[in-house]
C-alpha cells in the first residue's frame, strides 16, 4: 500500500514540470495542445513531444496530473486525453513559486536583479 | 489545425511517420505506453502535420521527434530501474531478522536443512576433491599430457610387464614420434656412505636424459647430464652422478645446501651428487607393473641402455633384472595415438627379428603416462562420483521437500502479507533471505565438514593413492555442489510463494503439493535410500569378506626383515653367500621366542615378482615357455616360519641348504595338479632353465598355494628351490616368534652386526602389515562407498521424517474430526501408523526390485562379493522400517492427543 507523498516532498520542481502545472491550472488541455502552449510560454521551438509526455508520465505518477474526464473529453478526437492539475498538483506549484520567490527575493537582497531591472 | 488535403496527397508518409512514432513509443515502460501512448502518438503526427516545410524539412523533424521520443523512453528505464534498486537495496537487515527470528521459531527445520546441506555438499566436495587430486591434481612433470609408459602387455589391459633396457635403447633408436625415451629401472636396496656410516636407501637407476624426458629440474644443483654444479669442477662424466629424494637430502644431509657437487659412496663407489629434488617429484607407476618406483637416490646407468645385460649375460628374459620403466615424451605436433601406433609397430618388428623375443604373447603399447598410473584407481573412482552424486541428489530432494512442506504450511502467513499489501517481490525477497541464511549456515558447516573429511581421507588413503596425499577439497567442486543444492531450495521456495501470492485469497487453504506428488515424493525418497543403503551394506560386507581370504600363511606371529650381501668386494660367490646366509639363520634361531626361521628371495605380498618358465614331464624345451610359475629361493625353515602347510611329500633339509648334489624342487598344490593329474606329484621331474642351461629336478614336496602377487588374485602355480641353487644378494627372512617386534628387533640387529657390521637390516615388518597393506585399497573404497550408504540413509532418514510427519500434521484436522465423531486415540495412531507402512512397504518393494535390477545388471562388478546375502537385504529393510515408523508414530500419537476442537482448528 503506497502512502501519497507530502507535497514538500515533491518540490523542486523541474522547470519542465512546473510549466506543464502552470499551463494546466486554467485550463484542461490536450497533448498537443499542451505541447504548443508550453512552445509559446517557454520559448522552446524545440519542445518535443517524448520530453512532454515523460514529463507528464511523472507527474501522473506522482499524482500532480491526471485526466480529466467530462467537459472538455470526447468533443473532438476519442484518442486525446484531456489534463488538469490535481489539488495535490496545485499545492506543489504554490509551494515551488513560493520556494521561487523565496530565491528571487533573496537575489533581490544581494542586488542582482538592480543591473537588469 | 489539421490539413486533410495533405494527409491524401501523402498517405504512405504519413503511414511510414505513424509506424516510426509507434516503434518508438514501443520503447516506453508498459504502464506509461497504455495509458498515454495512443494520445502520444496523436499528439506527435498532429504535431508533424502543423510543420509548414519541405519533404526533408518533414523528415528532419520526425527524426527530431523519434530521437525525443527514444531519449524519454531510455531515461524512464533508467528511472525506474534505481527506484526499484533502491527498494531491493535497502530494508535487508530487517528482513534478516525477520528470517533469523522465523528459523529460531522452526528449530527442527533449521537444524535439519543445515546438517543435511553439510552431509550432502561436505560429503561431495570432500569426495570430488580428493578423486580430482588422484586423476586430475597437479602433476610434478611439465607438460605431462605428452608423456606415455611404454610396456609390454600380456592380452587384457592390467596386465603389464616391464621392457627390457636393450628395447627401450631400440625403441629410441627408431622411433620418429617420440622426442625422448628414458629408462628406470625398479627400485633396489643399497647402502650409501657421507662420511661416516653406511645409510640403506632405495636406489632407481636412470638413463641420463630420465629427468629431462619427465621435464623436471632439481630444486638444488643441475640435475644429471653436465658440469656437476657448485664447486665449479671440470665437467664429470653422467655415470658417476647421482640425484637425491627431498625426503633423504633432509634426513641424511640435514638439509644442507652444500650437498651438491659432494662425492658420497654408493654402494661402495664414488659418485657425486648432482641435484636435490623437490619435494612434490614422485615417479607416477602403476604399482601393479612390477616396477617398484619408491627411489631414495637416482643413480645413472654405468653401461649404455643397448648394453645392460642380466647378471649371466642372457638378455632376453622378461622378468629379469634388466628390466624397468620407459617413459616417453611425445614429439610436438604428433598425437598421442600416432606415437601409440608407432610403438606398437616397433614392437612388432622387434618380435620378427629377435628369436624368442618374447616368452608368451606380449605386445608394445604405449600408454598415457597420468592414466595408466592412476587407472587401478577408476574403479573406485568412478564408484566414489556416482556415490557422492547420488548423495547430493538425495539431499537436495530432501532440502526440496523439507522447504516445500514447510512453504505449504506456510501458505496463510503468506496470504495474510499479501492481503495486508506486501508486494509479490517484497514476498519473494522475505522468502529468499530466510533460506539464503539457511543456505549460508548449511555451506559454512559443510565447508567444515568437508575440511574434517578431506583430513581423514588423506590420512586413511592407502600407498597406491599417494597422488592424493595434500589434496584439498577443490573450490569448483564445492561451489558447484553449494550452488545446485541453492537452486534447487530457492526455486522450490519462491515457486511456492508465487502460487500463493498470484492469489491471495485462493492460496489460504491450498496445499503446496498434492496429495500423490508427496506420495510421489516419500516414495522416489525411499527407493533412493534402499538402493544405496543397500549398496553400502553389500560393500561394507564384502570389505568384510576380502580381509578372511586365506592367503595360503598364516600372517600372525611372522616378523620379515630384509637384507642385503651388496657389501663391495664381499661374498662373491653364491656359495660364500649361502654360508653367510646359513649362519645368520642359525644365528636368529638361537634368539628367544623363536620357533622357526627361514628365508626367501621375494615375500608374498611385498611386491615383487619372479617368475620362471618351466618343463613338465614330456615336454620339449620349446613348450617351456608356455608354462610361467612364480620363482622362489627358499632355505629349509621358510615354510615353517611363514606358516605355508605341507601337503605331500616334504620340506628341504637342513641339508640341502648346503648341498647342491641333487637339484631338488617344492612345488605348491596348483603346480602339482598340473604336474601329476590326480596322483602325487612328489618324484616327478620338472624341467628348469638355471643357470642358462636346462636342469631336470625332482619334486619333493607340496605345499599350500600361496597368494604371491596380490591377495586378490588367485594367482599363478609356484615352484621353490633351494637358496643355494640360485643364491641372490637381496633376500628377505621370515622369523616365526612369540615376541613382540620391539622386543625382538633389537636383540636381531645385535646378532647381525656380530655377525658383520656392514650388512644392512631393513624393511622390518610383520607379515601382518603385508596382509594389511594388500587388504587397505579395497578396504579403503569398500569403507568410503560404505560410508557414502550411511550418510545418505542418514539424509533419506531424516528427509523420510521430515515429509511423513509433515504430511501427518497436515491431516491433524482430519485426526480431530475423527476424535470428535468418538474414535479412541489409540485408533487414530494405529490408523496412521497403517498409513505409514503402507507407503514404507511400497517404497521398500520398489527400491528392492530396483537393487535387485542393477544388481543384476552390473553383475562383473560385483564379481566375487555376497550380494544376495539376506544380512544387508534384511539391515536395510528393518532400518527403513523403523525410519517409518518413527516418523508416523510421533506426530499422530501428537495429534491424538489433542482436544478435538483444537485439532479441528489445526487447519
Amino acid at each position: 500500500m503506497e502512502r501519497s507523498k507530502e507535497p514538500s516532498e515533491l518540490v523542486p520542481l523541474t522547470d519542465l514540470a512546473f510549466n506543464i502545472l502552470l499551463t494546466l491550472k486554467d485550463a484542461e488541455l490536450h497533448g498537443y495542445g499542451l505541447l504548443k502552449q508550453l512552445r509559446e510560454r517557454t520559448g522552446r521551438a524545440k519542445l518535443r513531444t517524448g520530453t512532454v509526455y515523460a514529463a507528464l508520465a511523472r507527474l501522473q505518477d506522482e499524482k500532480l496530473v491526471e485526466e480529466a474526464t467530462g467537459a472538455g473529453a470526447s468533443d473532438e478526437d476519442e484518442r486525446r486525453r484531456y489534463y488538469r492539475v490535481t489539488t495535490l498538483g496545485l499545492a506543489v506549484a504554490r509551494l515551488e513559486a513560493q520556494r521561487l520567490a523565496e530565491l528571487l527575493g533573496m537575489a533581490r537582497e544581494k542586488d542582482l536583479l538592480r543591473d537588469s531591472g | 489545425m489539421s490539413r486533410p488535403g495533405r494527409l491524401d496527397e501523402e498517405p504512405t508518409a504519413h503511414r511510414t511517420a505513424r509506424w516510426a512514432l509507434r516503434l518508438c513509443i514501443a520503447m516506453w515502460p508498459r504502464s506509461v505506453r497504455e495509458r498515454d501512448g495512443a494520445t502520444m502518438l496523436a499528439t506527435a503526427l498532429a504535431d508533424l502535420d502543423a510543420v509548414d516545410a519541405g519533404p526533408v524539412g518533414r523528415i528532419a523533424r520526425l527524426l527530431a521527434e523519434c530521437s525525443s521520443l527514444l531519449r524519454a523512453g531510455v531515461m524512464m528505464w533508467a528511472v525506474r530501474l534505481s527506484t526499484l534498486w533502491r527498494e531491493l537495496a535497502t530494508g535487508w537487515a530487517g528482513d534478516l531478522r525477520v528470517s533469523l527470528r522465523s528459523l529460531r521459531r522452526s528449530p527442527v527445520f533449521s537444524a535439519t536443512v543445515v546438517l543435511t546441506l553439510a552431509i550432502g555438499i561436505g560429503g561431495t566436495a570432500s569426495v570430488l576433491g580428493f578423486v580430482h587430486e588422484i586423476f586430475r591434481g597437479p602433476s610434478p612433470y611439465a607438460v605431462p599430457e605428452r608423456l606415455v609408459l611404454v610396456w609390454n602387455t600380456l592380452g587384457d589391459d592390467l596386465t603389464r610387464m616391464p621392457v627390457a633396457a636393450p628395447d627401450a635403447a631400440l625403441l629410441r633408436e627408431r622411433s620418429r614420434t617420440l622426442a625422448g625415451v628414458a629408462f628406470m629401472s625398479g627400485t633396489v636396496d643399497g647402502g650409501i656412505e657421507a662420511g661416516g656410516d653406511a645409510d640403506h636407501v632405495r636406489i632407481a637407476t636412470v638413463t641420463p636424459d630420465f629427468f629431462d624426458v619427465l621435464g623436471v629440474t632439481p630444486a638444488l644443483g643441475g640435475g644429471l647430464v653436465g658440469p656437476a654444479a657448485n664447486g665449479g669442477t671440470s665437467p664429470r662424466d653422467a655415470a658417476d652422478q647421482i640425484v637425491l629424494s627431498d625426503a633423504i637430502w633432509r634426513t641424511l644431509f640435514a638439509s644442507d645446501p652444500a650437498v651438491v657437487g659432494r662425492s658420497v659412496r654408493l654402494d661402495g663407489r664414488s659418485v657425486v651428487v648432482a641435484g636435490v629434488l623437490g619435494g612434490d617429484f614422485r615417479v607416477e607407476l602403476p604399482p601393479d607393473a612390477g616396477v617398484a618406483a619408491d627411489a631414495d637416490v637416482w643413480a645413472v646407468l654405468t653401461t649404455p641402455l643397448s648394453e645392460v645385460r642380466r647378471t649371466d649375460g642372457r638378455r632376453l628374459d622378461q622378468d629379469s633384472d634388466n628390466t624397468g620403466a620407459v617413459v616417453g615424451r611425445v614429439r610436438p605436433g604428433v598425437s598421442l595415438e600416432e606415437a601409440a601406433r608407432e610403438v606398437s609397430g616397433i614392437g612388432a618388428v622387434l618380435q620378427e627379428e629377435i628369436p624368442g623375443y618374447a616368452l608368451a604373447d606380449v605386445r608394445l603399447e604405449a600408454r598415457p603416462m597420468r592414466r595408466d598410473a592412476t587407472i587401478h584407481a577408476a574403479g573406485l573412482g568412478r564408484s566414489l562420483l556416482t556415490g557422492s552424486a547420488l548423495l547430493l541428489l538425495v539431499a537436495s530432494l530432501n532440502v526440496a521437500v523439507l522447504v516445500a512442506a514447510r512453504a505449504g504450511r506456510r501458505r496463510n502467513e503468506y496470504a495474510i502479507r499479501a492481503a495486508v499489501g506486501a508486494g509479490r517481490a517484497r514476498l519473494v525477497r522475505v522468502v529468499a533471505t530466510e533460506h539464503a541464511a539457511l543456505i549460508a549456515f548449511g555451506v559454512g558447516c559443510a565447508a567444515l565438514a568437508a575440511t574434517g573429511l578431506m583430513d581423514v581421507l588423506t590420512r586413511l588413503a592407502p600407498a597406491s593413492f599417494s597422488g592424493a596425499t595434500g589434496a584439498s577439497w577443490s573450490g569448483p567442486a564445492f561451489a558447484g555442489a553449494g550452488a545446485l543444492t541453492a537452486i534447487v531450495i530457492l526455486s522450490v521456495a519462491a515457486g511456492a510463494v508465487l502460487r500463493s501470492g498470484s492469489e491471495p485469497g485462493g492460496g489460504v487453504r491450498r496445499r503446496a503439493l498434492g496429495t500423490a506428488g508427496r506420495r510421489g515424493l516419500v516414495l522416489s525418497q525411499l527407493v533412493l535410500s534402499v538402493l544405496l543403503v543397500l549398496g553400502g551394506a553389500v560393500l561394507l560386507k564384502s570389505a568384510r569378506a576380502l580381509g578372511d581370504v586365506q592367503p595360503g600363511f598364516r600372517a600372525e606371529s611372522a616378523i620379515t626383515f630384509s637384507t642385503s650381501l651388496r657389501v663391495p668386494g664381499r661374498y662373491p660367490s653364491p656359495a660364500s653367500r649361502a654360508a653367510f646366509m646359513q649362519e645368520l639363520t642359525e644365528g636368529v634361531r638361537g634368539l628367544p621366542g623363536v620357533v622357526a626361521v627361514g628365508l626367501v628371495g621375494e615375500l608374498p605380498l611385498a611386491g615383487g615378482r619372479w617368475t620362471q618358465p618351466y618343463g613338465l614331464p614330456g615336454q620339449s624345451e620349446d613348450e617351456w615357455v608356455d608354462n610361467r610359475a612364480d620363482f622362489r629361493v627358499v632355505t629349509s625353515g621358510y615354510f615353517e616360519a611363514l606358516g605355508v602347510r605341507l601337503v605331500d611329500g616334504r620340506a628341504f633339509t637342513a641339508d640341502e641348504d648346503v648341498n647342491e648334489d641333487r637339484r631338488v624342487v617344492v612345488v605348491d598344490e596348483k603346480l602339482a595338479r598340473r604336474v601329476a593329474p590326480g596322483g602325487s606329484a612328489v618324484g616327478a621331474r620338472i624341467g628348469l632353465p638355471l643357470d642358462g642351461s636346462a636342469v631336470i629336478a625332482e619334486v619333493v614336496g607340496v605345499v599350500e598355494h600361496v597368494r604371491h602377487d596380490a591377495l586378490a588374485f588367485d594367482g599363478r602355480e609356484a615352484l621353490y628351490v633351494p637358496y643355494r641353487q640360485e643364491a641372490s644378494r637381496d633376500v628377505a627372512f621370515v622369523v616365526r616368534t612369540d615376541r613382540r617386534p620391539e622386543v625382538f628387533v633389537p636383540l636381531l640387529r645385535e646378532r647381525l652386526r656380530a655377525l658383520d657390521p656392514q650388512v644392512p637390516l631393513y624393511d622390518v615388518r610383520t607379515m601382518t602389515e603385508y596382509v594389511d597393506a594388500q587388504i587397505a585399497p579395497t578396504r579403503f573404497a569398500f569403507t568410503l562407498v560404505g560410508a557414502f550408504g550411511v550418510l545418505t540413509l542418514l539424509a533419506a532418514a531424516v528427509g523420510l521424517y521430515g515429509l511423513i510427519s509433515s504430511e501427518i500434521t497436515r491431516r491433524t484436522a482430519d485426526i480431530g474430526l475423527r476424535l470428535a465423531i468418538g474414535a479412541s486415540a489409540s485408533e487414530v495412531r494405529l490408523s496412521f501408523l497403517r498409513y505409514g507402512l503402507r507407503l514404507g512397504l511400497v517404497g521398500l518393494a520398489a527400491g528392492g526390485l530396483m537393487a535387485a535390477g542393477v544388481v543384476i545388471a552390473f553383475a562383473p562388478w560385483f564379481r566375487g562379493v555376497p550380494v544376495f546375502a539376506p544380512g544387508p537385504w534384511m539391515t536395510t529393510a528393518t532400518l527403513v522400517l523403523l525410519v517409518v515408523v518413527g516418523a508416523s508414530w510421533a506426530p499422530a500419537s501428537r495429534a491424538s492427543r489433542l482436544d478435538p476442537v483444537e485439532a479441528l482448528r489445526a487447519e
